[in-house]
């Protein structure tokens, strides 16, 4: 059964927070700037900066969720899987340059039966998970392999690992790690949702000290040769 | 004051409208996570509007607006919906007199119209109600006159 609109409904409730509050938080920005005396003070200026750049962040998440809405009524077509993987790095290059090197070790895959932007979401959302699990400088390691009919993607980080305990609720809507300012615990429901929306699953292997392993696998597109 | 309860299982949903009542009007907004709780507020005070969300973990938006009707019948009910459930509540509409149901992500702006016109619409009809009772009472002693004029000439 199809897990699109129960995906959609999930991201619909942030989805509506944040446009609501960035409503409120642009018109208080408005109305705070119109009251400001000719000569607002040095707190006035540092305060409306914060409002400002809240409301910058506010636009990016709200898009970015908009995204994943708009790729849910995409069409599935025969997709590469290596070139959602270098699409979604191409746009993390800024995370990751200087500080995460990312080793490449693909395999002779075929394709899969997929939504190529749903796809780039996960890749984008699993990576930028791992990057942000190493502190400092670190690797990320993307193997490809087929294995029979699947396709399995392997992203591993050189980060502290994760604990049983956070293993067990990774996965749980709204659970997070980072703190309120920094995430609402969506990334890795939307990936888990998404791959089983494509009738695949994630699996996470790690071991405390030794990094993090992010396993997606993916039924192999009917007849689709291998893109090597 | 106009006294709004809101539910939703979500927080963030329940702290972004008790803002938004909060910063653009002057309506009193009440929010509860849980819909077993908010009916137990509703037994204690009265309130204008209520809000609920459809889909919750352990009463459904409907069911939750049906008994609240019940405790409250003269409170106005609005349903918010997501994607998946926009169905049941057209259903609802019928089944148990939601004044409007608002999908999510709704729009501040009309969400404030909604709630501002249904909250005048409820005054409206608590005066008209108010009305005719005053209309009935001075029917009655108008009509106690009559009978005393009849008694006093015949």
């Amino acid at each position: 059964m199809s897990k699109a609109p129960e995906l959609v409904h999930e991201l619909r409730t942030p989805l509506a927070a944040i446009r609501s509050n960035h409503d409120i938080l642009e018109k208080a920005f408005q109305s705070l700037r119109a009251h400001l005396g000719t000569n607002p003070g040095d707190e006035t200026l540092n305060l409306l900066a914060i409002v400002e750049e809240s409301l910058r962040i506010s636009r990016l998440a709200r898009e970015r969720l908009e995204a994943v809405i708009r790729s849910v009524r995409e069409e599935r077509r025969q997709t590469n899987l290596h070139d959602a993987i270098e699409s979604a790095l191409a746009l993390l290059g800024h995370e990751l340059k200087g500080r995460i090197r990312i080793v490449k070790d693909f395999g002779d895959i075929t394709a899969v039966d997929a939504r190529p932007d749903q796809l780039h979401q996960v890749f984008m959302n699993i990576i930028l998970n791992s990057a942000q699990a190493i502190q400092g400088t670190g690797e990320i390691r993307i193997t490809t392999r087929q294995d029979g009919p699947m396709v399995r993607i392997m992203i591993s980080d050189s980060g502290p690992g994760i604990s049983p305990e956070i293993r067990d609720r990774i996965f749980d809507h709204g659970f997070t790690t980072k703190g309120a300012q920094s995430g609402m615990g969506l990334g890795l429901v939307i990936c888990h949702k998404i791959i089983e929306d494509h009738a695949g699953h994630i699996e996470v292997h790690s071991d405390i000290g030794k990094g993090a392993t992010f396993t997606v696998v993916l039924p192999a597109a009917p007849g689709a040769e291998k893109e090597g | 004051m106009s006294k709004i309860l809101i539910v939703d299982d979500e927080e963030m949903v329940t702290t972004s409208l008790r803002n938004l009542f909060r910063l653009r009007t002057d309506y009193e907004a009440i929010t509860f996570t849980s819909p077993e709780e908010a009916l137990r507020s509703a037994e204690r005070h009265m309130y204008d509007l209520v809000i609920s969300d459809y889909l919750m973990p352990d009463i459904d938006g409907i069911t939750f607006l049906s008994r609240f009707k019940e405790a409250q019948p003269y409170a106005i009910r609005i349903l918010l919906t997501g994607y998946a459930d926009k169905e049941s509540a057209i259903r609802a509409i019928n089944e148990i007199g939601l004044y409007q149901y608002v999908e999510k992500p709704w729009d501040n702006d009309a969400l404030l119209m909604i709630v501002k016109n249904a909250i005048e619409k409820a005054a409206l009809l608590r005066t008209l109600e108010q009305k005719i009772l005053e209309l009935r009472a001075a029917q009655g002693s108008l009509k106690e006159f009559q009978n005393e004029l009849i008694r006093a000439f015949i």
